[in-house]
């Protein structure tokens, strides 16, 4: 039973010592973020101006600072840098810390979308469609064409027909490998050729 | 019989005085419905047609406080599976003040599928579009399959990203809409 006491004592001494030098950043909680939609490495963050904090690599999961907190003390994740090409958005960004704030604050990335298209020639028939996976898109005459939304730089891209027109036959060339795929590039990229031409 | 009926007509005036409800709706709460057919049935009677986009539903005859309840499925909707949120579709009738049956539905989705001649070096890439992402097809492989399905009524379009070493490949039927059952029609050819 002694020694029950005596530790019990000394938690208690524990918790004065704790109290005692519980100055600003010299605390107990991990002040974490929540980084989502990231793709590649390169993001840094600060807490109250300092304390950087660098993610390397993509992926959605959660970070922490290095210096504790106190409870109560007040946070401010601000964003430092920001990956070329890519958009980030803070949330729930300043507050007090404690047990239910410590892992609010959000940052929320997306790679900057650009126009992915190209040209047609020799199409005399209707009904041409093409697709880049799950998107699609009508063309109905020679000349520039390109997909309705915009795709993520640093993703991969390939085009194929899904529907011939009537009575043709068309392929696909051009884009970034020359087989109408590629990774798209910080920029539009209008490359994609359809040559359209007879059935046989 | 008689005694049970004038007692359980006592209990429903006596929740009614008292402000309890007598009778309760069975319904509930959809989630994803976009198509039509779904159709539910409650104890093995009444049934209810639940339209396209509609996100509650409930049977026009309710049950007296006290009655127990299950709801099924007696008709998926076209192309689609909806499933009940834990055992939501069972319950008894006054143990919540409602009866909130939650059902979630989402679109059937299909592999695409296919063969590979003459792939005898490795780092051959295919790619499905820019959502389903790309993957890579092993050295010696004959046969590859997407690694996401793909929901019908979506577009799909296989094309390759990268050729691997030394050989130049082709595909052929690499694309279509997907529909209800999977496709193994692809052919990658490799010279």
């Amino acid at each position: 039973m002694k020694s029950k006491y005596l530790s019990a004592a000394a938690a208690l001494l524990c918790v004065a010592g704790l109290a005692a030098c519980g100055g600003k950043g010299n605390g107990s909680l991990n002040l974490g973020v929540q980084v989502i939609g990231l793709d590649r490495g390169g993001l840094v963050l600060q807490n109250n101006g300092g304390d950087d904090l660098e993610i390397t690599s993509g992926g959605t999961t959660n970070y922490f600072f290095k210096t504790l907190m106190a409870p109560d003390a007040e946070f401010n994740v601000t964003i430092k840098t920001v990956p070329a090409n890519v958009t980030c958005k803070l949330a729930n960004n300043t507050g007090k810390i404690n047990y239910y704030t410590y892992l609010q604050t959000s940052v929320t990335c997306s790679a900057d979308p650009y126009t992915l298209g190209g040209t047609v020639t020799g199409l005399t028939g209707t009904g041409l469609v093409l697709a880049n996976g799950s998107q699609t898109v009508g063309v109905a005459a020679d000349g520039p064409w390109q997909f309705a939304t915009p795709i993520g730089n640093n993703s991969v891209y390939g085009v194929t027909v899904l529907n011939q027109p009537t009575n043709q036959k068309c392929t696909v060339s051009g884009g970034q490998n020359g087989l109408g795929a590629g990774t798209m590039p910080a920029a539009p990229d209008l490359s994609v050729k359809i040559t359209c031409g007879p059935q046989s | 019989m008689k005694a049970k009926f004038l007692a359980a007509a006592l209990l429903a005036a006596a929740l009614a005085a008292c402000g309890g409800k007598a009778n309760f709706t069975v319904g509930g709460t959809v989630s994803g419905l976009a198509n039509s057919g779904l159709k539910l049935q409650v104890n093995g009677g009444e049934t209810v047609e639940v339209p396209a986009g509609a996100t509650s539903f409930s049977f026009p005859s309710g049950i007296s406080y006290g009655t127990e309840y299950k709801v099924e499925f007696v008709q998926q909707p076209a192309h689609m599976t909806c499933a009940f949120l834990g055992t939501t579709n069972i319950g008894s009738a006054g143990h919540t003040t409602t009866i909130n049956i939650q059902i979630a539905c989402s679109q059937n989705s299909y592999t695409v599928s296919g063969t590979v001649e003459g792939l005898t070096t490795a780092d051959l890439v295919l790619v499905n579009g820019s959502a389903g992402g790309s993957f890579t097809v092993a050295k010696g492989a004959t046969n590859f399959t997407l690694p996401t399905a793909v929901p019908v009524g979506t577009a799909y379009g296989i094309t390759v990203l990268t050729q691997p070493a030394g050989l130049t490949c082709e595909v052929f039927n690499g694309s279509g809409v997907m529909g209800d059952e999977a496709r193994n029609n692809v052919r990658v050819v490799c010279k």
